[in-house]
């Protein structure tokens, strides 16, 4: 109940305000239009940028000055700071910005909101945009009507930008007649009480409606009309600013650690750049002046100088605070540890990151190489490694080296306590995931690696059986050719694992392990290269052996293949996927085959050719 | 602008000709890479002394050169098909 008194007390309010008076319920109109108007330009600006908005923020991440510039760049061509926010967030979230990058975008984004004030100040006073909110609606509804998803999104744009106009004009008009009727700068406060009250309102008017700019165009049209001194309305701005990062702060209570950093750093950058406003506000009161003169802002421009302070506190909070980045990120990361993980929480993937496709399949990605490591474990326990040691291993003496007790492990068990739930989450991360085009294509070749690992740890089961039972006769034929499967697989584990630990790693320097691993199995296919054949022949194993081990031979093949499928659609980023480049070198089963052939006639030691 | 000029300016715009160039640059690369790997292999063999290590690194610089030799190929054939 008490988390929904501020919607009761609002509805009362406004219940009350459409008693009352029609003007009242007109400005209230005006609001709830504009409001409307945001929403439905972010949902087309999504539409119609989203692509182009992240593969700009990949490139914005290696100088600071470039996500400043990034940030109140787009911001100021959207007019939402909230798209700009979530994009940030996602993308910290999915590891592929930093706090101090991420930070700088959200410093850059707060200068660029700022310039909504100067278009709200200027020709949305200044020109009758209500007449071009009509046929913007018209267009807008005509265009959401069509097939194409960029007309789609067009049409949103078009609908958003004519509410806002509309929602412009009906405030206009509210506060035009309410001055007519009630004089509201009678309570105007002066002094630091005013300046502190009106702060006050502007962060609760900003909140409640999540939107800056809906704060600022109400109080800009309020001190058009004359109803709001222009000292508090200045003060009402402060607050807008404090709000918004308010605003931003309660969505990232749902996001992970990084998330979180990223929203309190946004806060403290607020309140220090609303405290830097209110201490010094007669310094900026005069280079507000200084600065109005400069560009032939007239001086009863209440509305325009308004918007010239809002850039200059934000510019002097942006002067401020990048030196103190450093330190500001230090103090984040410390006050705001990342939590070690339960075995059933994602570390990259988030439902909020679902609007922003590009940074949710990345996370996907990388929340995929996490199973890997986790599958990786239990295979290399069912084929009685220890992972570390795995890892460790360089030699084939390593990995040939037997432990002391070989063991059964429950793999069941394994499964469903550190695989199956965070498949679980990949799987429903995957299904809520919208996307077309080649990103539709990346999806499914996540889909389809994730499946291929599961696969492999389920092949892995199989096989344990008579590996450990084998393994304990490691002197007997059978047991000689399970150890080779388990040196083999072995070294496929570690060779992948360390792949998948060069989160960078080069491209080509990854097509050429895989392409070498990819011979290897075929290569090490005792069916196929004759090896099972000769254990027969020279009677070393028997008819039933002979069963079990082409089973078994089989088991091993399809975990190795599953496994380097996996890598091959989850260890590089999409864009640097070149199956071209694949083919080019990997040889065929024939080609492996011929070659093994060629490898054991009797003059295959001498040097063929170097091409 | 002379034609030539034209012609060049022309097919770096190309999207189609750019993708061309930019694969056969990765395909170069990888080759070399390739190379430098066999160097390895051949070193590793000179200095090994277990026969059946050695037996090992035969084929492995084997089935690399295997390699190496198509992508070579490979690589031949996307200079010929690459527009004049």
């Amino acid at each position: 109940m008490a988390r929904r008194l501020p919607l009761i007390v609002v509805l009362i309010l406004l219940g009350w305000m459409f008693w009352s008076s029609p003007t009242l319920a007109g400005i209230a109109s005006g609001v709830a239009v504009f409001l409307f108007g945001m929403m439905a330009l972010e949902q087309g600006l999504r539409g119609l940028t989203g692509g182009t908005l992240e593969a700009l923020l990949r490139r914005s991440t290696d100088r600071l000055w470039k996500g400043l510039a990034f940030g109140a760049g787009t911001t100021a061509l959207t007019q939402s700071s909230t798209l700009v926010s979530l994009l940030t967030i996602s993308f910290l979230s999915s590891g592929l910005l930093g706090l101090k990058q991420g930070l700088g975008v959200i410093f850059g984004a707060n200068l660029g909101t700022t310039t909504g004030a100067w278009l709200l100040a200027g020709p949305a006073l200044h020109f009758n945009i209500g007449a071009g909110a009509l046929p913007l609606l018209t267009f807008g509804v005509v265009f959401i009507l069509a097939r194409t998803r960029v007309l789609r999104a067009l049409g949103w744009v078009l609908v958003g930008v004519g509410f806002l106009f509309l929602g412009i004009q009906w405030m206009k008009e509210g506060f035009e007649t309410f001055q007519q009727a009630f004089d509201l700068t009678e309570f105007a406060m002066t002094g630091l009480s005013g300046l502190l009250l009106y702060t006050l309102v502007g962060i609760a008017a900003t909140v409640i409606m999540q939107s800056s700019h809906a704060t600022l165009i109400i109080v800009i049209t309020a001190l058009a009309a004359g109803q709001i001194s222009y000292d508090n309305a200045l003060a009402v701005s402060i607050g807008a600013n404090v709000g918004t990062a308010v605003s931003t702060g309660l969505a990232a209570i749902t996001t992970n650690t990084a998330g979180r950093r990223l929203a309190a750093a946004h806060l403290i950058f607020n309140l220090v750049t609303g405290l830097i406003a209110l201490v010094f506000i007669q310094v900026f009161l005069s280079a507000v002046d200084f600065g109005s003169r400069w560009l032939g802002i007239a001086d009863d421009n209440h509305a325009l100088k308004l918007a010239l302070f809002h850039t200059l506190f934000n510019l002097t909070g942006i002067v401020v605070m990048v030196p103190l980045m450093g330190r500001l990120v230090s103090l984040l990361e410390k006050r705001m540890p990342s939590k070690p993980l339960h075995l059933d929480q994602p570390k990259y993937i988030s439902s909020n990151m679902l609007e922003t496709p590009g940074a949710a399949l990345e996370a996907l990605r990388r929340e995929l190489l996490r199973l890997f490591r986790r599958a990786f474990s239990l295979i290399a326990q069912v084929l009685n490694y220890e992972a570390g040691q795995l890892r460790k291993a360089e030699s084939r003496a390593q990995l040939a080296a037997l432990p002391n007790r070989i063991r059964f492990v429950d793999i069941d068990a394994l499964y469903l306590r550190s695989i199956k739930p965070l498949h679980g989450l990949i799987v429903n991360f995957m299904a809520r995931l919208s996307v077309e085009g080649d990103r539709a294509r990346q999806l499914v070749l996540l889909r389809v690696a994730s499946q291929d690992l599961i696969e492999a740890v389920k092949d892995a089961k199989h096989l344990q059986k008579n590996m450990v039972r084998y393994l304990k006769e490691a002197d007997s034929p059978m047991g000689k050719e399970y150890r080779s499967m388990r040196r083999h697989l072995g070294h496929l584990l570690r060779q992948l694992d360390q792949l998948a630990a060069e989160e960078e790693g080069n491209s080509e320097d990854i097509e050429l392990e895989l392409a070498a691993l990819s011979t290897r199995i075929e290569e090490n296919d005792i069916v196929n290269n004759g090896r099972l054949d000769e254990l027969i022949r020279t009677n070393r194993i028997n008819a039933e052996q002979a069963t079990s081990l082409m089973n078994d031979n089989a088991y091993t093949n399809r975990i190795a293949r599953n496994l380097l499928n996996m890598a091959r659609a989850a260890f590089q980023p999409f864009a640097e996927l070149d199956p071209d480049l694949r083919d080019a070198i990997v040889l065929n089963p024939g080609e492996v085959r011929a070659l093994l052939a060629d490898l054991n006639t009797p003059d295959s030691h001498e040097e063929k050719t170097d091409p | 602008m002379s034609g030539t000029l034209q012609d060049k300016l022309r097919k770096f715009l190309s999207k189609d000709s750019r993708r061309q160039i930019e694969k056969q640059d990765k395909l170069r690369k990888l080759l070399n890479k390739m190379r430098k790997k066999q160097k390895k292999l051949e070193q590793e063999l000179a200095e090994e002394a277990d026969a059946e290590l050695q037996a090992e690194l035969r084929k492995d610089i084997r089935i690399l050169k295997e390699q190496r030799r198509k992508g070579l190929e490979h690589l031949q054939s996307l200079r010929e098909r690459a527009p004049e």
